[in-house]
């Protein structure tokens, strides 16, 4: 569908016909909105995911679709985020599903991709802030 | 494991297995717990600190996965 811009009178600005702008928000947010559901639901498998494929058994060909994976949805994520965290976004709990997934692929990239620390220097660490 | 630790790795669980309405609340519980261990543990920094509770988790859930090593009574 097209829409004609068309001149207001009385100034020399191109406004869009009545309502257009609220109708399509309201659209694209319903879509965005089902699109960020699905998203988040997918998430939860996805960080399962290493239990079952690799965390005993080294395989690096999982662990590198397992990264991709992450990458990609974290990608989709940070597109998704720059909508819902906006003012205008009005589902906000789903703004705030999309945030807390978000941070939740973060870190298991950072943990199963992209840890610093060895077992031996976590226990460590843990030992160290949480006396028995 | 000392309660603290236990309490911060379940919470920690509990926001990456709750029920993807939950996960926002259940975040929220884990980093006021996360907040406050950092407090108590001056020098060290939150992405290592972060790190050192994702390796007690994955211990913990290895540990809870692992078959009893006695085979049940006949």
């Amino acid at each position: 569908m097209s829409v004609t811009a068309f001149a207001n009178p009385g100034s020399d600005l191109l406004i869009a016909p009545p309502n257009f702008i609220e109708r399509a928000s309201n659209r694209i947010f319903q879509e965005l909105s089902a699109d960020a559901e699905d998203w988040a639901n997918l998430a939860g498998p996805v960080c399962r995911y290493p239990w079952s494929h690799f965390i005993d058994k080294q395989n690096p060909e999982d662990k590198h679709k397992h990264k991709a994976t992450l990458e990609a949805m974290i990608a989709f994520g940070e597109l998704l985020n720059t909508t819902t965290s906006s003012p205008a976004f009005p589902d906000k709990e789903i703004a705030a599903i999309v945030t807390s997934t978000l941070q939740m692929l973060k870190d298991d990239l950072a943990l199963w991709h992209g840890n610093d620390l060895t077992d031996a220097q976590a226990e460590e660490l843990m030992r160290k802030c949480f006396p028995e | 494991m000392n309660p603290d630790l236990e309490a911060l790795i379940k919470a920690y669980l509990a926001w990456r297995e709750c029920d993807v309405s939950q996960r926002p609340g259940r975040q929220a519980d884990y980093d006021a717990l996360l907040e406050a261990a950092l407090r108590n543990s001056p020098g060290v920094s939150r992405k290592v600190f972060t790190q050192g509770i994702r390796h007690r988790a994955m211990s913990f859930l290895k540990a809870q996965a692992r078959p009893p090593t006695l085979p049940p009574q006949a």
